[in-house]
């Protein structure tokens, strides 16, 4: 043992002796430099990182596959947008192309994606293996049907993956609850009740995970709201918000503090507030534009059955974005100020596929990249159409609403975006930041 | 060392004790004899010049996190952004650290100064770092491409805002096509 001992000093003595060395002439040879020493680095070592891998994961089928889709098609964000793979739902021949696809969601630390059918389920896929992790079924019974089309067992329509990553907020099939899933292992761990809003459909939570906003296609054409603003620490409905129509999707600022929604019959949108549970704002795309093409019943052109069906906002806020199936177009509203006043800007309008529903937007987290329901990606800033989406055979992708930009390293999933465009406070707190040194710098500051 | 615990040792122990000795020495020197040449080189001064060259101010930050463990020999020459990430990253994971500040202008550095843009795919920020246009400019660069690819430098000097000369200094760097993945 002394021996031992003894052996390992003298070797320890060795390599200090040698690193010692290696230091010290770093530091020579530092100092020789041509140009002063900037000041010292004061930040920790961080640990290897594999350079990131930027995919796109699309849910299909869309809306009675027409589409020609199944499964999750995966493409190449840093080439091209070109077929990586697709995920298959584990279907017979004869179940192809399966129920259609609600929603999809993902989740870090579970390192899973999720996607909810209108076939009664949600399935969990294990993104290190694409196997399907776990199903979730809704209820054990049939449960009352509020709506046509909707699952008999209540399950499922959008999801969402709450801040953490560990439970997922799930809207029931049309019907007038909500489950709170573990994402791991899919279990329920509970249920929320909105008994106003009769069809949940679509869901916005704000960051810190403290707010919900939970949108159903009702309003008072059945005397029902359509919005129900949801304390979700405590699964409780603060209060409801009722439009002038249906409800179609939405979108929220980074405080939760607003609601913007496609409501039917309106080619723009409405915005709610959800403090006072007020809707304060009618914002119509100007009527020449869009009145008489929506009264002419030959139109062909209205997917979803109303003028505006995708609404979304770029992170900072600075503009909402909302598509135009009149005009085969995304029409966007500079957001200035406390986000209760948008203005129409026609200079940014992007045309998309004429006859081609473009009936959703997601947005990269980064806010430079969008991806619209027609299969069209557009760069944000530049208000242009950079690409657009094609499978393995080369076939454009349609019916694209459930999409998801997600980052990789290693096989393992580091960043995610969600299948909503909603405003980020970091992203808010830095264009205000970029505003005030721009007036600065204008006022001579 | 006392003498009688050296005596009983068995032999095979004796020799891996030398060797533990003379191997720690062998490596001292090599690495001090490396740190050397970096130091001494007649090409070192040459090179530091010329990397300072490409933009002085900011490579007052390369210095103290990439040429401090070698020489600037290993990045004088250009990659694409992401390849460039992807050093990074690698250094990074051998122990380069730096405040936030210092890694900004040592990203300034390197799209300043030696990074190939590929025209047609980057996106806005790459192009106003690369290109040194701002964010209006990169802009309307997206959107020239989108209705027409570049085909060649002169192109590009016709979109209002980006300065000629820049585009002349750094000709060699613009790619109208994609690089090679392993780029």
């Amino acid at each position: 043992m002394q021996t031992r001992k003894m052996f390992m000093t003298t070797a320890s003595l060795a390599i200090m002796a040698c690193v010692a060395g290696s230091v010290s002439a770093q530091d020579k040879a530092q100092r020789n430099g041509p140009a002063a020493r900037a000041p010292a680095a004061d930040a920790t070592v961080q640990p290897y990182q594999s350079p990131p891998r930027h995919l796109i994961y699309v849910a299909t089928p869309g809306d009675e596959g027409a589409d020609d889709q199944s499964g999750v098609i995966v493409l190449d964000a840093d080439h091209d947008y070109r077929f990586v793979k697709r995920i298959p739902y584990g279907l017979a021949a004869s179940e192809f192309p399966g129920p259609k696809i609600s929603g999809m969601t993902s989740s870090i630390p579970a390192n899973k994606i999720y996607v909810t059918t209108d076939g009664g389920s949600m399935i969990a896929f294990d993104l290190k293996t694409d196997k399907i992790a776990w199903t979730f079924k809704g209820e054990t019974g049939p449960v009352k049907l509020q709506r046509r089309g909707a699952a008999a067992d209540g399950c499922c329509e959008r999801p969402y993956t709450l801040p953490g990553g560990k439970t997922l907020l799930v809207a029931s099939a049309y019907n007038n609850w909500w489950y709170l899933i573990d994402a791991e292992t899919g279990k329920k761990l509970g249920r929320i009740d909105t008994p106003e809003t009769p069809h949940t459909h679509n869901v916005a939570v704000t960051a810190d995970g403290k707010l919900a906003v939970l949108a159903s296609i009702s309003g008072p054409k059945e005397n029902a709201a359509g919005v129900a603003v949801v304390d979700l620490p405590n699964k409780k409905v603060l209060r409801y918000i009722t439009f002038s129509d249906d409800v179609r999707p939405i979108t929220i600022n980074h405080d939760g503090s607003l609601v913007y929604a496609n409501v039917n019959n309106l080619d723009g949108f409405e915005i709610g507030d959800t403090k006072t549970g007020q809707m304060i704002k009618r914002v119509e795309l100007p009527g020449e534009m869009w009145k008489a093409k929506w009264a002419d019943p030959n139109h062909q052109h209205f997917g979803h059955g109303l003028p505006s069906h995708g609404i979304g906002m770029t992170p900072d806020e600075s503009e909402i974005w909302v598509t135009d199936a009149a005009n085969s177009a995304w029409q966007i509203w500079d957001n200035p100020g406390d986000g209760r006043n948008p203005v129409y800007n026609p200079s940014k309008t992007v045309p998309v596929q004429p006859g081609i529903d473009s009936s959703w937007i997601s947005m990269t987290n980064d806010g430079k990249t969008a991806f619209v329901g027609d299969g069209s990606v557009i760069d944000v800033r530049a208000h242009r159409v950079i690409a657009t989406l094609k499978d393995e055979y080369g076939r454009p992708i349609h019916a694209m609403e459930k999409v998801l930009a997600m980052t990789f390293r290693d096989g393992k999933l580091v960043e995610t975006s969600n299948q909503f465009a909603i405003g980020d406070a970091k992203a808010v707190e830095a264009r205000i930041e970029r505003e005030h040194n721009r007036q600065a710098n204008n006022n001579g500051g | 060392m006392d003498p009688k615990m050296n005596r009983d040792l068995p032999p095979r122990t004796v020799r891996a004790f030398g060797f533990a000795i003379v191997a720690g020495l062998v490596a001292a020197a090599g690495v001090t004899q490396i740190a050397g040449a970096q130091e001494q080189g007649p090409d070192l001064a040459a090179l530091n010049a010329k990397a300072s060259a490409l933009d002085p101010d900011d490579y007052r930050f390369v210095q103290p996190v990439c040429t401090r463990c070698h020489s600037p020999e290993l990045f004088l020459h250009s990659r694409s952004w992401s390849g460039w990430q992807g050093i990074f990253n690698q250094m990074k994971g051998y122990g380069a650290a730096a405040s936030e500040e210092q890694w900004d202008h040592i990203a300034g550095y390197f799209q300043h100064g030696l990074t190939f843009i590929d025209v047609n795919h980057a996106d806005e920020d790459e192009l106003s770092a690369v290109l040194g246009v701002d964010e209006k400019t990169a802009i309307a660069i997206v959107q020239r491409r989108t209705d027409r690819r570049f085909q060649a430098a002169a192109d590009l000097e016709a979109v209002p805002g980006v300065d000629k000369t820049r585009i002349e200094s750094i000709a060699p760097r613009l790619l109208f096509d994609p690089l090679p993945e392993d780029q």
